[in-house]
């Protein structure tokens, strides 16, 4: 390592300038985009993914880079974040066909959600820094993918933080999620309404700091 | 909360306990079916659809024959300790073995039910990517 790299090195950890690369990770339909889209529409420029009822609609990852979030307390991050495809152990094309998307194209779409979660996977072995694991407040926490995704993201010790989004819908218990997973913040948000996302925020400077 | 068991498909209209067993077969693995699905199908189309295809795409076709008969029975779920990375039920269908993706990205591919399988040696070979 060269000098310069060395004096560059010290000053970034003297200054917490290092940009950590957060993935944001969960079953499909948990509402990840949305978060993905508000943080990027409130902390950066523009509106990265498309937003849809059908799941498997972010099919690769989309990433908005050097996201500075301030909290109240004055402290910030700064971070990249990328909004991965939706997490799942089984993709069947029929869901797609249920959505009024003709076979084939559904065929299509389900060998590309396959695709995004082998990519996935490979970027939380290789390329992410910490996780924003997004679960839908109204669904059941202790499925199968999220007990395998927690276990798997503790297993390679990146930081975690929870949210349990949704909770603007009247089925929505983010106390089952917390129950679920003692061990981890969970933030209780709704991405879509904003409603609690400023807690995300000030969890997010903590844990990934 | 309405669950499924996944062994023998008895509809249960409350989540099982602690020490969850299915009433009728005694299974312990159930899914968890979401309320709001049946409404669902009120969604519209989205405004925009990636046309983006994988660049890089290793999660082969197969065909109908190669797959076996088409089934609308469901497959058991990939077990943790399978060989198997993904595998593609019929076109359109795959399993995915979470543990194996998270490890590597070597691929071991199963084709259908009848114990065919694909390594995508490229994926074997590759060299590790640093950081």
């Amino acid at each position: 390592m060269g000098l310069s790299q060395t004096f560059s090195k010290i000053l970034t950890n003297l200054f917490h300038k290092k940009t950590s690369r957060i993935g944001i990770y969960g079953p499909p339909n948990a509402g990840k985009t949305t978060l993905a889209n508000r943080i990027a529409k409130e902390w950066s420029t523009g509106v990265e993914g498309t937003v849809s009822e059908i799941p498997h609609e972010t099919r690769r990852a989309l990433r908005a880079e050097n996201i500075t979030i301030t909290g109240g307390n004055g402290r910030s991050i700064t971070i990249d974040i990328v909004d991965t495809p939706g997490v799942t152990t089984k993709i069947d094309y029929n869901e797609f066909i249920e959505y009024g998307i003709a076979r084939d194209e559904a065929i299509d779409r389900a060998r590309e959600a396959t695709e995004g979660v082998a990519e996935a996977m490979h970027w939380l072995r290789e390329d992410i820094d910490g996780v924003i694991y997004m679960m839908d407040a109204t669904a059941d926490p202790f499925a199968q993918v999220n007990i395998m995704m927690v276990g798997i993201i503790e297993s390679r010790h990146l930081p975690v933080v929870i949210a349990a989004n949704k909770t603007d819908l009247p089925d929505a218990s983010p106390q089952r999620i917390k129950t679920a997973f003692p061990q981890h913040p969970v933030v209780p948000i709704s991405s879509l309404t904003g409603t609690k996302v400023e807690d995300l925020y000030e969890e997010m400077i903590r844990a990934f700091r | 909360m309405p669950h499924i068991c996944l062994r023998c498909k008895t509809r249960l209209e409350a989540a099982p306990g602690l020490a969850p067993r299915c009433p009728t077969c005694g299974g312990t693995r159930f899914a968890f079916e979401s309320p709001r699905k049946a409404e669902a199908e009120k969604t519209t189309q989205p405004e925009q659809v990636s046309q983006e295809k994988p660049e890089n795409a290793i999660v082969a076709d197969c065909l109908s024959d190669e797959c076996g008969p088409l089934s609308e029975k469901p497959t058991e779920p990939l077990s943790p300790e399978s060989v198997e990375s993904i595998r593609i039920v019929e076109p359109g269908k795959y399993d995915l073995n979470l543990l194996k993706l998270a490890e590597s990205d070597d691929r071991v591919i199963q084709v259908g039910k009848n114990g065919n399988f694909r390594l995508d040696l490229h994926s074997m070979i590759r060299e590790k990517k640093k950081r």
